[in-house]
């Protein structure tokens, strides 16, 4: 009898998570179809292909966009591979590539290899409010004791003084960017990825 | 009929524990791994080789054949540069397979790093960085079954050593010690 409780607490608690699983598989099919469709209409449409400087460049035509860009990984996040940076062959500026669901992290045996990346393109934005709490927060990290950045890694800097002090220098290099351009920000762009492959 | 509450009690914390040895083990090393990241890379065995080229030999923007003949200035075989760039002006980035070479071309001055996977702590932490889809559903499956089994494991014993004696101190403390800190840190 004992036993027969056990079993039947277990079909129900078995037939309670195989409904939910049932009812879920239902939505990812549901949700798998819209996506199927979504690639199919993005699959008739032909996704734009450019190196990774070009949309650094014009990425804010492509913003929610799928395109699929070329470049050479040159650095991997160690903590997790999450994130990815791509340069192109005519320019050291690096492009930020975020492993979508899909792929779930890059390894850092990608380093050094040419990648062609699918995804979406995102965009952010950065004001001079933006700027001003970045600022706030570097210096509360710093402390009273801060030395300020001279443009040398001085004797007595901590490797942490001198990462601060560049954060510092990027702030105003940022400021100095936005006071050129023609909108109160600046825009970042990055691609959140979908897939990819070795060129 | 009367319902058993201790016993079914006991079979889930026992099952779900048998069930999650293999993901306790995971997360319980990377935990330790993760932890301590500030003093240790967890995940790669790292070797750092000081080096110095004579920059006259080479030119300030190096190409690939250059690149090769650095590798092979130190005994790298050439068969392991994958690519080469600047990430500033005077410093570049030779990748081989399993690292990088890093010179300053204005005072010859490099290293050579190499990275290898950590036995066993290189996968334990890919997966606690939850690498995909698959992964992330059952870690949280896990981790719902971290709390069922906390709880149950408070009402497997009766008596003296269970939540009424022995237990209720434990479970106490180790509930005040989180506590404490919290409030030493915030």
């Amino acid at each position: 009898m004992k036993k027969v409780f056990l079993l039947l607490t277990a079909a129900m608690f078995l037939f309670a998570c195989g409904n939910q699983s049932n009812n879920e598989a239902t939505e990812n099919k549901d949700a798998s179809k819209e996506e199927s469709k979504d690639a199919s209409k993005e699959e008739g449409k032909e996704t734009v292909s450019m190196k990774a400087h070009e949309l650094m460049e014009e990425g804010e035509n492509y913003v929610d966009k799928t395109v699929t860009v070329e470049g050479t990984a040159v650095h991997v996040c160690d903590h997790g591979g999450k994130r990815m940076f791509l340069k192109s062959e005519d320019s050291d500026e690096r492009f930020k590539v975020v492993a979508g669901e899909e792929i779930g992290s890059f390894k850092n045996e990608a380093e050094g290899k040419t990648f062609q990346v699918k995804g979406i393109v995102q965009e952010k934005r950065i004001d001079n409010e933006y700027l001003d709490n970045w600022e706030k927060e570097i210096k509360e990290d710093m402390g009273d004791d801060h030395r300020v950045h001279d443009g040398k890694h001085g004797e007595g800097e901590t490797h942490e003084d001198h990462e601060m002090n560049e954060d510092l220098a990027k702030v105003k290099n940022m400021r100095e960017e936005i006071e050129e351009s023609d909108k109160d920000y600046i825009s970042i762009f990055s691609l959140k990825a979908k897939s990819f492959e070795e060129k | 009929m009367k319902v058993r509450w201790r016993k079914i009690n006991n079979i889930i914390h026992r099952d779900l524990g048998y069930f999650f040895v293999g993901m306790t083990i995971i997360y319980g090393l990377s935990g330790i791994a993760l932890n301590h990241i500030d003093d240790w890379n967890p995940s790669y065995i790292v070797n750092n080789e000081e080096i110095e080229i004579a920059t006259d030999d080479y030119s300030k923007k190096i190409d690939t054949s250059e690149a090769l003949n650095i590798m092979s200035e130190f005994n790298i075989d050439t068969n392991e540069y994958k690519s080469h760039y600047y990430p500033k002006t005077e410093e570049v980035k030779i990748f081989i397979e399993e690292g990088s070479i890093r010179i300053d071309m204005n005072s010859g001055e490099g290293k050579i790093e190499t990275m290898r996977r950590r036995p066993v702590f290189h996968s334990v932490n890919f997966l606690h960085y939850n690498p995909g889809k698959l992964w992330k559903w059952f870690a949280d499956i896990f981790s719902a079954s971290l709390i069922i089994l906390a709880i149950t494991g408070m009402f497997v014993l009766r008596g003296k050593k269970g939540i009424k004696g022995r237990g209720a101190i434990l479970v106490s403390t180790g509930i005040v010690i989180p506590l404490i800190l919290l409030f030493l840190y915030l």
